[in-house]
């Protein structure tokens, strides 16, 4: 009898272990047929193997293609701001700072030189890939998880390769970056290293009328000082991709910044509210320490790509580049380039 | 110029290797980063732009055609960092770049090491 009791419970075992072995392991990221299908899994990191954001994007370039990665998830992106919106956000700051500093020329804070940004997970590095897609909503969660699958098949999409403009996010996050104070404006400049971005906050206008606003690269901005602290709001920015496993923005996306020196520094915060792509405003430091460069380089993506000719997307979405002797390919070095656009006029006359 | 897609060339070597990828405004994913080749030859002309420098060298096969390949760098600001600037690249000089080459096998590949012809080597 015990015998028996034995060979049954070895039995179960044994079928417990098939049964369990034959349970197929859930899909992953890396793993799915159909991405699409797995809209449960989207905002678990077991999805992505626990791959941050950056790791995915460089995961072909480092031949790590669905392997596990790091866990790390080291910032709070959800805005700690009680605000629905950032006219409400800006309006309370203003109030707070009883109307703004009013600052000339001579009491302005010194800001001079150029700045890098750092610690901030605008740079995609440390965050999880399933933090950014819980924080959008299901339209852009989708959109997200199509860039990502497609960055960790090598199949990226930056808008830089094609002569495109970078757009707002990785303006503010890229470097270096210059501030130039004046008593009514501040003009902000990026050398994103493939074009040179400007940004003009206005300290003494409010935006133009609704009727009259439209989307633009950088939106547009305007600010006031609270005591040394400078607080920007941006509106009018154009939908567009902050790319390397980030996420999809609309034109309904506005933006508080605020920065202010602090010793050798400058602290810098911004918080994003887009009730069409976010399910909550979403927020970044942003900690600028002074730069290594020398000076700004002037820079345009079109300098070594030509006109959006050497970079291009193949069939199989990967994207290439031309060597001299393709088809197409834009010499660079040449001085003169529209001599030989010039020369096929002379010919066909 | 030639092109032929054999790539013989006397001074490649083959190594395999694991690089972390550089700072770029395009996917590395046409380059083959788990090779490293190693090439000498002349360099036709230094484009020293962003948001990528580049350096053409051509090289001699083991049939002693010539060969022009492309070897992209990184960005002004980068390249400046490691000591390399317009003037360190002349037309005539005889270079060794070590560069991870395209997948499909294209003269063309992204640079990890240039020694020049004073010998100094930037990585």
């Amino acid at each position: 009898m015990r015998k028996a009791g034995f060979a049954l419970a070895m039995s179960l075992s044994v079928a417990a272990l098939l049964a369990a072995q034959a349970q197929p392991a859930p899909a992953t990221l890396f793993t799915t047929a159909d991405y699409r299908q797995d809209q449960a899994r989207w905002t678990d990191p077991a999805y992505y193997l626990y791959n941050t954001a950056r790791q995915l994007t460089d995961m072909q370039v480092e031949n790590r293609f669905g392997q596990k990665g790091s866990a790390a998830d080291k910032y709070q992106i959800k805005s700690p701001y009680p605000f629905k919106a950032s006219l409400e956000h800006y309006e309370a700051w203003r109030a707070r700072a009883k109307g703004g500093t009013r600052h000339t020329a001579a009491t302005l804070p010194d800001w001079d030189g150029l700045w890098t940004v750092r610690d901030t997970w605008f740079d995609s590095n440390d965050i999880q890939a399933s933090t950014v897609a819980a924080a959008l909503t299901p339209q852009y969660r989708g959109y997200y998880v199509q860039q990502v699958k497609a960055e960790a098949e090598g199949r990226h999409w930056w808008a830089a390769a094609f002569c495109l403009p970078d757009g707002f996010i990785r303006g503010v996050s890229r470097s270096p970056q210059q501030f130039v104070l004046r008593p009514n404006q501040i003009v902000m400049v990026t050398d994103t290293l493939v074009a040179t971005q400007v940004r003009w906050v206005d300290t003494d206008k409010a935006h133009r009328p609704e009727a009259q606003q439209f989307p633009q690269w950088l939106g547009e901005s305007i600010g006031f000082w609270d005591g040394n602290a400078l607080v920007v709001h941006t509106n009018q920015i154009r939908q567009w991709n902050a790319t390397h496993s980030l996420f999809e923005w609309s034109d309904q996306m506005t933006a508080i910044e605020r920065y202010e020196r602090v010793g050798n520094e400058i602290i810098g915060e911004i918080t994003l509210y887009d009730p069409v792509a976010f399910i909550y405003p979403l927020h970044a430091r942003l900690r600028l320490t002074r730069s290594n460069a020398d000076r700004m380089v002037y820079s345009t993506c079109t300098d070594t790509n030509g006109p959006s000719t050497n970079i291009y997307a193949r069939p199989d979405g990967v994207v290439d580049e031309k060597v001299p002797g393709d088809a197409g390919y834009w010499d660079a070095t040449d001085p003169r380039p529209w001599a030989a656009h010039y020369a096929i006029g002379e010919k066909k006359r | 110029m030639n092109r032929i897609p054999t790539i013989s060339t006397a001074a490649i070597a083959m190594a395999v290797c694991a690089l972390a990828p550089v700072a770029a405004h395009h996917s590395h994913s046409m380059f083959d980063m788990t090779k490293e080749i190693s090439l000498t030859g002349t360099v036709t002309s230094f484009s020293y732009r962003n948001p990528h420098v580049f350096l053409h060298v051509d090289v001699k096969n083991e049939k002693g055609e010539v060969v022009s390949w492309a070897v992209e760098m990184s960005n002004i600001t980068n390249m400046q960092g490691r000591g390399v600037y317009l003037a360190t690249f002349k037309p005539g000089d005889t270079v060794t770049v070590k560069i991870n080459p395209l997948k499909d096998g294209r003269f063309g590949g992204n640079y990890t090491s240039v020694t020049a012809a004073d010998g100094k080597t930037y990585e």
